[in-house]
């Protein structure tokens, strides 16, 4: 007997096996039972929390073409550090699950499910959920778990406005060391001119990112650049960026503009950091093109 | 959605054996079967609002077995477990599957002990007749890989069962 005559008898058996709907039956109740044994546990019967009327709601994820899948959060974080710690790893993990839309607004976010699909352990889990937590990310509840906030454009609006803020503050303290050597920034301009060249979003992003963050620590105040890093630059430009799409539009240009800025010493420059900061943010009236 | 409406019972009627058929392929032991399995179509309802619009939920559902297959062959080789099967205490549950020991299941031994995708190409090919270009899909590799493992697959079958076909009937 042939190896191919042999493969297609073993088909044929298989094919008899589970065959009995009883079975199956049973086993679709065995599933249910464990849905729901988790379902009560977590006291996700309780109703969703809505927002207001009139806000937005962000469908993340309902926006993003299936084959896109991936790791915007983690490619961001790369220019940062060689090595993401296990909490930040976690964290981008879970970005990347709310971005594409595994977790949907108001869904619970298991973390011991997390913990056995990434083979770590819950304490971890738990850190990098509750850094997204001060990202406003998600929200907990005693006895009810962690859920995905039903995020709107507001949101991203209020992170912008804190960021412009706290980059105004660092253009002026690094206003007279950027107006000697500004290399640290140019170095990203002439990056963001050959992403603006290639429509590469993803560079665009990372570069944009790294700009703002070469700036604020610029300024030399660790309280300030760490304030800034707390508010998850990375997280939310890759928010934004699947959020809107790829903008086409010239990063390089307005980034060059700051570094002229700092050139030529203008008083203005914390007004202007503040604008461009704020030019950056997704709008709440603003239709997607 | 509830895992017991009707439109998800209707699905898991048809689907779950499919995904059982899939993994007995690639894996000897009842219990990671039905841990796969049953993570698998957790992963569906989880998913429901995307899988239920897919015209043949097919590849998505294998592509996501076979990861849970690896995860739970991953846990159990964690957990220091034998993975021997047949040993397990609670094998009574799977006595309905595998109680008659099907001797033409045999050589499903010798397909498991190949190269996870070795196995997994003829797994698609035998026992769901797929064309190249939908393993291809499944697998997330490129249709002459498909043709590659499936040859590679024919001739580590052929060495593992001895060169004399048929020589053991």
């Amino acid at each position: 007997m042939s190896i191919d005559d042999r493969l297609r008898d073993a088909a044929r058996a298989v094919d008899s096996m589970w065959a009995d709907p009883d079975g199956t039956r049973d086993r679709l109740a065995r599933l249910q039972s464990q849905l729901e044994q988790e379902e009560v546990s977590a006291g996700s019967r309780l109703s969703r929390a809505h927002r207001g009327a009139g806000a937005r709601t962000v469908a993340i994820g309902s926006a993003v073409p299936s084959g896109e899948r991936g790791t915007v959060t983690a490619t961001l974080v790369e220019t940062r550090t060689t090595t993401a710690s296990l909490r930040e790893q976690i964290r981008d993990h879970v970005v990347d699950g709310i971005v594409d839309g595994r977790w949907q607004p108001g869904e619970r976010i298991v973390e011991r499910r997390i913990a056995t699909e990434l083979e770590v352990s819950q304490t971890s889990v738990r850190e990098a959920l509750r850094e997204l937590e001060s990202l406003r990310l998600i929200e907990s509840a005693p006895n009810r778990g962690v859920r995905v906030r039903n995020l709107t454009a507001a949101d991203l609006e209020e992170s912008y406005s804190v960021r412009a803020g706290l980059e105004a503050i660092a253009a002026e303290l690094a206003a007279e060391k950027l107006a000697q050597d500004c290399s640290a920034l140019e170095a990203h301009v002439a990056a963001l001119h050959e992403a603006d060249r290639l429509w590469d979003g993803m560079a665009q992003a990372r570069h944009t990112v790294a700009f703002h963050r070469e700036l604020v620590r610029a300024a030399g105040n660790s309280v300030l650049l760490h304030t800034w890093e707390g508010l998850g630059i990375e997280v939310f430009t890759a928010l934004s960026i699947r959020w809107l799409e790829t903008e086409q539009r010239s990063y390089a240009e307005e980034h060059e503009e700051l570094v002229a800025a700092f050139h030529r010493q203008d008083p203005r420059i914390a007004e202007i950091v503040k604008a461009h900061v704020l030019g950056c943010a997704p709008r709440t009236g603003r239709e997607r093109s | 959605v509830k895992p017991g409406s009707e439109e998800f019972s209707r699905f898991f009627a048809h689907w779950e054996p499919q995904v059982r058929r899939y993994l007995v392929w690639l894996e000897g032991d009842p219990s990671l079967i039905d841990d796969a399995a049953q993570e698998t179509l957790i992963s569906a309802h989880q998913y429901w609002t995307k899988v239920r619009n897919y015209e043949q939920p097919r590849a998505w559902l294998f592509k996501v077995a076979g990861q849970r297959l690896r995860d739970a062959q991953q846990a159990r080789k964690r957990q220091g477990l034998s993975t021997a099967p047949y040993e397990l205490p609670d094998r009574a549950r799977f006595q309905d599957d595998f109680s008659v020991r099907d001797e033409r299941l045999a050589i499903l031994d010798a397909v498991r002990k190949l190269p996870a995708q070795q196995a997994a190409a003829i797994a698609l090919q035998c026992q769901y007749d797929l064309p190249l270009n939908e393993i291809a899909n499944i697998m997330d590799i490129s249709i002459g890989s498909v043709k590659k493992h499936l040859h590679e697959a024919r001739k580590n079958l052929r060495r593992l069962l001895g060169e004399d076909e048929g020589g053991d009937r």
